[in-house]
């Protein structure tokens, strides 16, 4: 076995993981948001990945990894879009263009935005945080929620709709604060 | 800029959309409300975004310090939860029933949920970095183990005969450790979820031990990994080697000499070499398989059939899914699609009530008659399009139906139809292009005209998700048996629409091939046989049915990925 090739590849493995790891997130939240289901997403991501392994080599080291892996996501729901357009009514290409441009900016962020969401998270009421809690650390639907705390579904929905409104705005003001160096 | 719609909507909507509960109608409003409004479009990105950090295991602390999560309150919903899928899987009656919507959501919560993989996790930043940097540590070469914490790391989510070794108990939703013991299976099947979203299948006899939330060390036995794109770099160890998934479904065969791995989809990466020393790394190719040799870390490919690991198991039902294709037949006779169904039963069109068969004219009207019991058939009905003709429970319309006598001679059948009295010549009636069918090599569906039957594809879903596209295959014609000359018509339909249409076939024992694409959204899939439209005749008192023996031979559902 040519023993050089095989460190290479080594090196390479470790450096793909690393990088993958750290990025992955904002690859799949800009998929996420391009969708029409989140199961979409997930097929999405798996080809995005071994896409993004196969390329690994056109990689330019000291890139921006996050940014990369958003531009091959983007071909893959550019696919994505053009085999569904029959199945249901669709985002406009003019639509799918400018979600396209801002998610791929905004993602990648996703490191500060976490940070910033980890900081307003701390800033809500203990109820919603506890109910945020439940919902995405526990894992359980907004539809289990409702039925466990025996309260009708499009009410927890609209109360969910207001925290991650409220969440929404505070990860915004804290990342323009940030940026002003307030 | 600031929006101008409704707060409030596009909260709910934005919402729905992105954990999967939207409706066409609702998304169809998202859509509206985004092409009129780049404030509503710039506002959808950023709620995206938060959404999907939200979702990260173990990337947010919900409390001010998560390690203070209160054990018992976790228990006792993980319980529930568990408690309520199992109700939900235990349900008698068909998952589509209206009477049920409770246990049909929990069903299609679990579905839901298993998709979309939320993940139940209790660990914190630092628990991420430090699997992380045990992966790495792994691969560079650096002897010696992480030391992690010992805690909760994967649960029991289902097991079917499960034996477990001497002082093991571990009941469904039991909570697995990790740097815990080593588990034995002795004999059974168990499926294991990880709290990092990856799920395994192992079949007993097997030994293995948890490392984390996201690797597991198979020393003996069988696995099937199935890992979600969230969960990549899930790790199994085994005697010689790792592999390290990238997004993927793979098995994997453990033995003290050394083991085997097979890829079914997706990327892997396969370090061979013990932990601490040199190991070399390569990336599987999806279809092939390796066998890895303990001593000597070397890997050469071998033959793994596709049904060699049990993926997919329900205690509830009982299915222990290898990968096989689903067989509509077996359905037709009770089963669950992997033969476990009674041949030479049959399904009365009128009532939909299971039984045996008769061979006797017998008038019906043509009213879409729900079969409640039925776990995978939605319904039957006596086709006849002089009024217009249901075809399934939510409405959906044979608009091309012919008009027929509305006669129907037989049940419809799991298997050839051998008890038949016209059964006279020796021929049994499932001959077609003569060979016999009806047996569990050959299985067939004989649906002498007129008769229909609708299978409910969602149904088949909730229980076999990796057929959410698939495609159905089959042979149909009229048997070579019939004793004179047949006039009868063949259709598919999928949701009302023809897919597949042969009408008035007059020769016997020729087989016309079906192949049909069904994709995630498509619910109801009918196989209707009708008369050919003769009159009819009272001199020798034939009816317009007579010598219709309609056979589907081998109707067979194919997943996606076999197809690929």
């Amino acid at each position: 076995m040519d023993h050089k090739k095989q460190t290479k590849e080594d090196r390479m493995s470790v450096e793909f993981l690393r990088l993958f790891v750290e990025h992955q997130k904002s690859i799949y939240a800009y998929i996420l948001a391009m969708v029409h289901q989140p199961a979409d997403a997930e097929d999405i991501m798996q080809n995005v990945v071994t896409l993004m392994w196969e390329r690994f080599e056109e990689f330019e080291p000291g890139t921006n990894f996050g940014a990369w892996g958003v531009k091959i996501a983007r071909l893959k729901v550019l696919e994505y879009h053009r085999e569904k357009k029959r199945d249901f009514s669709f985002f406009s290409d003019e639509l799918i263009d400018y979600l396209s441009q801002t998610a791929s900016a905004k993602a990648e962020s996703m490191d500060d935005r976490l940070r910033a969401l980890q900081h307003c998270l701390m800033k809500l009421d203990e109820s919603d945080r506890r109910l945020m809690q439940i919902r995405y650390e526990k894992g359980l639907s907004i539809k289990q929620i409702a039925g466990m705390l025996q309260r009708p579904l499009p009410g927890l929905y609209k109360v969910m709709g207001r925290i991650h409104r409220a969440l929404v705005r505070c990860v915004k003001m804290t990342l323009n604060a940030w940026e002003m160096g307030v | 800029m600031k929006s101008r719609c409704d707060k409030s909507e596009l909260d709910d909507l934005i919402l729905r959309k992105l954990d999967g509960s939207i409706t066409p109608s609702e998304y169809e409003s998202l859509v509206r409300l985004l092409e009129q409004d780049r404030a509503a479009a710039d506002y959808y990105v950023e709620f995206a975004l938060l959404y999907a950090a939200l979702s990260e295991p173990g990337k947010i602390a919900f409390a001010p310090d998560v390690e203070t999560l209160d054990r018992n309150i976790y228990n006792s919903l993980f319980a529930q939860l568990a408690e309520e899928e199992r109700r939900a899987a235990l349900s008698p009656s068909r998952y589509a029933s209206e009477k049920q919507p409770v246990l049909i959501e929990g069903v299609r919560e679990r579905k839901k949920r298993i998709k979309r993989d939320r993940h139940v996790s209790r660990f914190n930043i630092w628990f991420t970095l430090c699997s992380v940097a045990a992966m790495l540590l792994v691969m560079l070469y650096v002897a010696g183990n992480p030391r992690l914490v010992q805690m909760d790391v994967a649960t029991l989510t289902d097991s079917i005969g499960a034996v477990w070794g001497s002082s093991q108990s571990h009941p469904i939703g039991a909570r697995f450790k990790n740097n815990a013991e080593p588990v034995y299976l002795a004999s059974g099947l168990a499926t294991v979820r990880f709290d990092y979203g990856a799920e395994v299948v192992l079949e007993g006899p097997a030994e293995f031990t948890f490392v984390s939330a996201e690797k597991i060390t198979l020393h003996s036995g069988r696995l099937f990994a199935r890992v979600p794109s969230r969960a990549v770099g899930f790790t199994v160890d085994l005697p010689g080697g790792s592999i390290i998934d990238l997004g993927t479904e793979f098995g994997v065969v453990a033995r003290s000499d050394g083991g085997d791995v097979k890829l079914f989809s997706g990327s892997a990466t396969l370090l061979t070499g013990e932990q601490g020393t040199r190991r070399s790394s390569r990336l599987l190719v999806p279809g092939t398989a390796s066998r890895i040799a303990e001593d000597t870390g070397q890997v050469h490919p071998i033959e793994l059939s596709s049904d060699e690991f049990v993926r997919r198991i329900d205690s509830a039902t009982g299915i222990v899914w290898k990968g096989q294709p689903l067989d509509l037949a077996d359905i037709v006779g009770g089963g669950n699609g992997l033969g476990t169904g009674q041949r030479e039963t049959g399904i009365h069109p009128a009532t939909g009530l299971r039984g045996g068969y008769l061979s006797q004219d017998r008038a019906a009207d043509n009213q879409y008659v729900q079969t409640r019991r039925e776990r995978y058939i939605d319904g039957v009905f006596v086709p006849n399009g002089k009024t217009a003709q249901t075809v399934s429970s939510e409405g959906h319309i044979f608009a091309d139906c012919p008009a027929t006598s509305g006669l129907f001679y037989s049940e419809i059948i799991h298997g050839a139809g051998t008890f038949l009295s016209d059964f006279t010549n020796g021929t049994p009636p499932g001959t077609l292009e003569n060979r016999f069918y009806g047996t569990p090599e050959n299985p067939s569906i004989f649906m002498h005209a007129s008769v229909g039957i609708t299978f409910d594809l969602d149904a088949i879903r909730r229980d076999y998700p990796d057929f959410a596209a698939c495609r159905l295959t089959a042979e149909a014609g009229v048997s070579t048996a019939a004793p004179r000359v047949p006039n009868a018509d063949i259709w598919v339909l999928v949701d009302g629409e023809v897919r597949f249409q042969k009408t008035g076939i007059s020769e016997k024992g020729t087989a016309f091939l079906i192949d049909i694409d069904l994709k995630p959204t498509d619910r109801f899939l009918t196989l209707v046989t009708t008369d050919g439209g003769d009159a009819d005749r009272s001199v020798d008192q034939l009816r317009s049915t007579d010598s219709d023996w309609c056979v589907f031979v081998r109707p067979t559902l194919l997943s996606d990925s076999m197809v690929q």
